[in-house]
């Protein structure tokens, strides 16, 4: 079954960094390609000054967790989702 | 070759643009960042004249970026410039962080050589294959947020990143940077001069072409090895360790510098400011910091941070409500901060501000300025002095936001001829105001080799203080720093390069440090993040081949990677030897060189006490002649660099 997993991000804890993005590249497209990627990390100036940062993952994304692995900030996770009941 | 881009190359007076690749035997022996740029500006002056003026159309100037910068390994992407340099007329390169250099590299690029001049102001649009020269007459004359935007509107694309030039560098004041994606800069040697010279306001770049994989499952051990190193390292604690860099990046030194006696006080007069919880890490994070960033893509170890301010932070804070940006580096808060006696974080980060929008250096400014000062607490430039000089009775007081902000503005701009006493540098203004007053005033100048003024107070900083005299680009911190006591004690026998008290191994630490810096910085990776600033023992070259095989193909062995670090300093040094600088250009400024040290634990210590001494062990264990600095035959075939003995021997400059 597809999407066992589901992503959480927490954009405070993001650096910025663009790790997450270079890897899933990596995996989808065999480049380091940001582009490519199935998670992307946006940031805007808001018009106080403070800066935003913001985390979404493309519909094409399975919650692989390769991200997850190598953002050491601690800005991504995942959690299993509960296995849907069926009925007959 | 897997995970390499090509050399594009851009004749700025014929509009000539051509690509090349680069060939496997280039890059297993300079690597790629500083190595090749190096490599690449020595084969320029073999075709120009090495004494030309830095500010003419003769002049190259060269951006690259190492194999590792602008993937996913963790250690950051830094971008190299490397050009014959205003500031202090020698051989110059300079680094930065931003997005620029991975926007490059994703577009296709690993090197681009850029010469002539242009007829007109331009800018240069790097949208992957495409690569074309547009006007920019309409951007002459802008400060740099003016001009990311201005450039960001015409072609249409808000994730575009930029390296460009606020109006210091049109106006060719020597020591201007490029200011890269608008927070980074690539300073002190004067890389935005040289774009002004050629008319060149700016490069844009954007790419979606990616870098390709040699062996993916090869480059994630890799990057688990770095992230071991990073983050699993036992030497990542300590007052200098990892933790606390991330935490409070740069300003993490600012206290215990000052407990040293190592800071810049009133022009380095003293090395300890009295007010110095105003201007460290926790009061920046207590106060103004938002959140932590990094300043480069690929970065595991980001130690940068963002800021906004509220107006409510100290009382100067209200002039600046509304400013954002990075964190101000500890060398711009010490130049500044300290330096120019202002303790107000909010004041740092503002100047830090100005001087990234008119791109000047700030560290080089600062420390023009408060030389300044100094003459005027002296009584040596009085406000007579000022009148004729600007106009207006101004009085360059210690503390003086004010004033140093309207001096910024007028050495930018060059308006007057306080700008143009102050437009060359420290150094050069004490010599412009000992012509005008005919008093000499260059003791009182803070300056190491070619008149390169350093962010901390010397006297007490051998390790430091050595670096300034020697490196290849005039004295700078970031081309050799020595060695911590463990790396002393496994390349060198014992401990005492990394005793900061001691004037004992600091030649033969610095030699060696200088290589990895040049090894680190090839790679492409960061010195603070994913490099050894002196623990170099905790990322030796074999953390790095093997990601240099992952990612290239290419087999390269640990020994062979230290030496493509020694061959770029010995082609860097070799370049300078051709200019006709020898031992005795090797030297600080007198302040350093004869002034016992007034406080902190090195009270009494002074640069005279162990140069002469250091300078022999240093070009001894480069392989140099101790007697004039020159290299030897032996050492530059040792490094495959035949053809550089040629050139040298029929100039006189091989020993």
């Amino acid at each position: 079954m597809k999407n066992k997993w589901q992503m959480i991000a927490k954009p405070a804890e993001c650096r910025v960094c663009y790790i997450c993005q270079l890897v899933c590249s990596l995996k989808q497209d065999r480049t380091f390609n940001p582009s490519k990627a199935y998670i992307e990390i946006s940031s805007i100036i808001k018009p106080s000054g403070e800066l935003d940062v913001g985390i979404s993952f493309a519909d094409k994304c399975d919650s692989c967790g390769l991200c997850v692995k190598y953002c050491v900030y601690g800005a991504l996770s995942r959690e299993k989702l509960p296995v849907a009941q069926t009925t007959h | 070759m897997e995970g390499r881009g090509v050399i594009l190359r851009i004749d700025l007076s014929s509009e000539k643009i051509t690509k090349e690749p680069i060939s496997p035997e280039l890059c297993r022996r300079y690597i790629g960042g500083e190595g090749i740029n190096t490599r690449l500006f020595w084969e320029h002056f073999l075709k120009v004249d090495p004494k030309i003026d830095p500010t003419s159309e003769e002049n190259v100037i060269i951006w690259g970026m190492g194999p590792l910068g602008g993937t996913a390994y963790g250690g950051g992407s830094k971008s190299r410039w490397t050009f014959k340099g205003p500031a202090y007329g020698m051989f110059a390169d300079s680094t930065s962080g931003g997005a620029f250099g991975p926007q490059m590299r994703w577009a296709g690029y690993d090197h681009l050589v850029i010469t002539g001049r242009a007829k007109r102001p331009v800018y240069i649009w790097v949208d992957n294959d495409k690569v074309e020269l547009r006007d920019a007459t309409h951007l002459w004359g802008k400060r740099v947020s003016e001009v990311n935007d201005a450039i960001k509107e015409e072609l249409g694309d808000g994730g575009v990143e930029t390296a460009c030039i606020g109006p210091a560098g049109e106006n060719m004041v020597t020591y201007t940077s490029i200011t890269v994606s608008h927070y980074r800069s690539a300073g002190r040697t004067g890389a935005g001069c040289v774009f002004g010279s050629k008319n060149l306001k700016a490069i844009a770049a954007k790419g979606t072409k990616g870098i390709s994989v040699y062996d993916r499952r090869a480059f994630y051990k890799a990057m688990d090895a770095m992230l071991a190193a990073l983050y699993r390292n036992p030497r990542g604690g300590g007052p200098f360790g990892r933790e606390r860099f991330m935490k409070y990046g740069t300003l993490s030194i600012i206290v215990p510098f000052n407990d040293y006696g190592w800071n810049s006080f009133r022009n380095s007069q003293r090395g300890q400011s009295p007010d110095i919880d105003k201007l460290s890490g926790d009061w920046y994070l207590d106060h103004m910091q938002q959140r932590f960033i990094s300043c480069s893509p690929s970065c595991a170890a980001a130690c940068q941070d963002w800021h906004y301010i509220k107006g409510n932070e100290s009382p100067l804070a209200e002039r600046y409500i509304g400013e954002h940006g990075q964190r101000p580096e500890y060398g711009t808060v010490n130049a500044f901060g300290i330096n120019c006696d202002i303790p107000d974080l909010p004041t740092a980060a503002h100047l830090t501000e100005m001087c990234n929008e008119y791109s000047l250096d700030a560290i080089e400014t600062g420390f023009t300025i408060s030389f300044l000062m100094e003459l005027w607490q002296r009584g040596i430039v009085t406000e007579q002095d000022m009148v004729e000089w600007t106009g207006e009775p101004l009085s360059p007081e210690w503390g003086d936001c004010e004033v140093v902000e309207k001096l910024l503005g007028i050495i930018a701009r060059q308006s007057n001829q306080l700008g143009k006493i102050l437009g060359g540098g420290g150094y050069q203004a004490a010599k412009r105001i000992e012509k005008l007053k005919g008093v000499p005033v260059s003791q009182y100048a803070n300056y190491g080799k070619g008149g390169s003024p350093q962010g901390e107070s010397m006297r007490s900083r051998p390790d430091l203080s050595f670096a300034a005299a020697v490196s290849t680009i005039g004295g700078h911190h970031l081309k050799g720093i020595g060695l911590d006591k463990e790396s002393s004690t496994h390349y060198l026998g014992k401990p005492d390069a990394g005793d900061s008290w001691s004037y004992t191994l600091k030649g033969a630490a610095q030699a060696l440090s200088e290589a990895f810096t040049s090894m680190y910085n090839s790679l492409g990776v960061c010195r603070f993040g994913g490099g050894a600033r002196k623990n170099v023992l905790s990322f030796p070259p074999e953390l790095y081949t093997p990601a240099l095989y992952a990612l290239t193909g290419m087999k390269i062995t640990p020994e062979e990677l230290y030496t493509t670090g020694e061959r770029t300093v010995n082609l860097q040094k070799a370049f300078n030897s051709r200019l006709g600088l020898r031992r005795e250009d090797d030297s600080v400024c007198h302040r350093w060189m004869n002034e016992p040290m007034t406080d902190g634990p090195g009270k009494g210590m002074k640069v005279a006490d162990f140069l002469e001494s250091a300078k022999d062990e240093y070009y001894e264990y480069h392989g140099w002649d101790k007697a004039t600095s020159l290299q030897k035959r032996e050492k530059l075939e040792e490094l495959g660099l035949e053809d550089v003995i040629k050139v040298l021997e029929s100039e006189g400059a091989l020993a």
